[in-house]
């Protein structure tokens, strides 16, 4: 079978690590505040902001 | 005050203008000079963010708190999985295929029945859906013409049937002028892309609006947001996200 190209792989591997992250078991773990700021606002926008930044840096390095 | 006149201009110019770029960028397309760029590209994948989206993300979250943003982090994720997508596309490429009635028949041995079937469970699907767009759309006109006190009507028709007769219009002119459905509309690319920007833009006035003019800033947000029981609870992301509400009118 034909393997997909690293980058497809490593943005799929992304995927299935946000998976879950943003489904119910740690979803309900943060708790409290931070900084005045509800720690699962913090938690949900951190981890989107963080898959959009880890998408953005696998896709656009090239070569190695 | 916005009259109604004024709102028939301001839609129709807006309208024209969405005219004007897609024939731009049919125009460079054909001239082999593609304005379809990467970000250009991304912009057009919020496509996904319908008319009904405005009304059923914020309901969303009034209702439900944080569940609102599972409309939002649902595609981010899925565009994670980019390689069955282009697999899809290699495989429609190379059969000719154009919709996902095709599709699905031709993973199954061309089944004729099986591509049958599936038309008419999307057809079945979609039509509550395109419905749903068209509520929000006269909706959203209704709104701004009982402001100014006049009716959502002309000549006894339906402000909803004439915004379906003028979008029906524009994708006869944009999406199904050339017979050839396997190549790249960019004029509907380049437009889609366009409305992005502007929906960004009207999401970011609302948003600063709502922010710093219903409420005292974003500290003030976070301190009321703070005081609700809990911001994320399993009952909250019970019911189906972007469906209307009892409530929401």
């Amino acid at each position: 079978m034909k393997r997909a190209s690293p980058t497809r792989q490593r943005l799929a591997a992304l995927g299935l690590l946000g998976v879950p992250l943003l489904t119910y078991p740690l979803l309900s773990l943060p708790g409290g505040s931070m900084w005045g700021v509800p720690a699962s606002y913090l938690y949900l926008f951190g981890v989107w902001a963080g898959l959009i930044a880890l998408a953005a840096w696998v896709a656009e390095r090239r070569g190695n | 005050m916005l009259s109604g006149w004024l709102i028939a201009l301001l839609a129709a110019a807006y309208l024209g203008l969405l005219f004007a770029v897609a024939r731009f960028g049919d125009a460079r397309a054909d001239a082999g000079k593609s304005i379809i760029s990467a970000n250009v590209y991304a912009l057009s994948l919020a496509v996904y963010c319908t008319s009904w989206t405005f009304y059923g993300s914020v309901g969303r979250a009034t209702s439900g708190g944080l569940s609102f943003l599972t409309i939002y982090l649902g595609p981010t994720l899925m565009l994670l999985f980019v390689g069955v997508i282009v697999k899809m596309i290699r495989i429609s490429k190379a059969q000719r295929i154009t919709s996902i009635a095709d599709f699905i028949a031709s993973r199954y041995g061309k089944s004729q029945l099986l591509a049958g079937m599936v038309t008419v469970i999307a057809v079945i699907g979609v039509v509550p859906y395109i419905a749903l767009q068209l509520k929000a759309m006269a909706a959203s006109v209704d709104v701004l013409l009982n402001h100014s006190g006049s009716k959502g009507e002309w000549l006894g028709l339906d402000s909803t049937f004439l915004i379906a007769v003028i979008l029906a219009l524009f994708s006869i002119l944009f999406g199904t002028r050339h017979l050839d459905a396997t190549e790249r509309h960019e004029g509907m690319v380049a437009a889609v892309a366009f409305e992005s920007v502007v929906k960004l833009i009207a999401f970011m006035a609302v948003g600063i609006f709502v922010t710093y003019g219903l409420f005292g800033g974003l500290g003030d947000l976070f301190q009321r947001a703070g005081r609700l029981p809990k911001p994320i609870s399993a009952d909250s992301c019970s019911s189906i996200p972007g469906a209307p509400e009892p409530g929401l009118r």
